[in-house]
């Protein structure tokens, strides 16, 4: 989550949040990380 | 003119605001403050088009960080305090005809996180001390933008009646060694006919003592205090949660339903409250589809309650509700 903080002219604040993609997928639906598919896969071939 | 002035019967805080009859009321057709600046609008609150979501200090704030010096003197008998605090605003969504039923559930994912970090911004600082997060929706709830926003209020204090639900549950916590809300959940779930839906974090019901006819409370199954305990699978499951009662509810009549939303979570004052649980309340003021419920006599001049609904049948009509939103 990013937060842009921005003050207008009457010194009021305000604040865009943004969201990656990456951060707005539920977690039982995530893929996992390149890496840890290589780790996973080299477990499997025994190294 | 902002000043807070003690209601020494009712032993609670009453904030003058003046500024705010000058606020917007029914702007122009076509016109609207919190739709993005373009060229054919001009500007208004929201300089950029697109965004996820946008907080903003209110421009016609009940509570200040700067807050004028109280215009009257106060006295032992009737203390005056300044009024100091923010009051934000809070967008969900760039297009002006949306509503929180029709959000997509990812969006309000994206809102439970924004307020759980406004909860904690705020909370952090030391002049406040209660987080109300809350939507009022419709006309009859006296709304008049109808651009798809909530609200949250920074108090000095903890608001009355958050003090009446913090004393009740201290109190039952030192009696009974367990937390009020988990026992009434508790109940709920035996008892099955005021549930409208469970899921696996969290669960929403007509509490057995409703005061309003549709009022639904949405509770973690999980003893937390605010919306920053929760896991990640929790924020989820309450983005769920919150769709499927807001669509229940517009399923309900057959039109988009009023409502106050309500965020209870503990204070930021200081002080511990373990015994607390963390809920959402929602109020909406019709009892039938053409009918509304005011407070009037009995509940604004005494503070008692009548319901002209059963909440078990209220909860069965939800239920059903609910099912032609699932077909």
């Amino acid at each position: 989550m990013k937060k842009e903080d921005i003050r207008r002219p009457d010194g009021r604040y305000l604040i865009y949040y943004s969201f990656d993609p990456s951060e707005t997928t539920p977690l039982a639906s995530r893929k996992p990380p390149k890496r840890a598919k290589r780790r996973a896969a080299a477990r499997r071939r025994g190294r | 003119m902002s000043e807070m002035r003690w209601h020494p019967l009712l032993e609670q805080w009453i904030i003058t605001a003046t500024h705010r009859q000058r606020r917007t009321y029914h702007p122009p057709r076509g016109y609207c403050p919190f739709c993005p600046s373009s060229k054919a609008r001009g500007f208004t609150e929201v300089p950029r088009a697109e965004y996820d979501i946008v907080v903003f200090e209110n421009r016609f704030p009940t509570l200040q960080q700067h807050p004028p010096r109280p215009a009257v003197l106060g006295s032992s008998l009737t203390p005056v305090g300044v009024s100091r605090g923010i009051c934000e605003v809070v967008l969900y969504s760039p297009e002006h005809e949306q509503t929180f039923a029709g959000l997509p559930i990812v969006q309000i994912y994206k809102l439970v996180r924004v307020w759980s970090d406004r909860y904690r911004e705020l909370g952090a600082r030391r002049f406040v001390h209660y987080v109300l997060i809350f939507e009022n929706k419709g006309a009859p709830v006296g709304v008049t933008l109808t651009h798809p926003h909530g609200q949250i209020y920074a108090f000095p204090f903890v608001p009355s009646l958050i003090e009446r639900e913090l004393a009740a549950s201290r109190r039952y916590f030192s009696r009974e060694r367990n937390c009020l809300k988990c026992a009434l959940a508790a109940r709920e779930r035996r008892e099955r006919k005021r549930i409208i839906f469970s899921s696996q974090y969290f669960e929403s019901f007509v509490p057995f003592y409703a005061r309003w006819p549709y009022e639904v409370h949405v509770q973690p199954r999980r003893h937390v205090q605010d919306l920053t305990q929760l896991t990640d699978g929790e924020r989820w499951s309450l983005a769920r949660m919150l769709k499927r009662v807001t669509q229940t509810y517009d399923a309900l009549f057959g039109f988009s339903l009023p409502y106050m939303m309500l965020l209870h979570q503990q204070p930021t004052d200081g002080h511990r409250h373990g015994h607390y649980h963390f809920h959402i309340e929602f109020l909406p003021p019709n009892r039938t589809a053409d009918k509304l419920k005011y407070l009037a006599g009995s509940e604004t001049g005494a503070g008692s309650f009548s319901n002209d609904t059963l909440p078990e049948q209220t909860a069965a009509a939800l239920r059903r509700a609910m099912r032609r939103v699932k077909s």
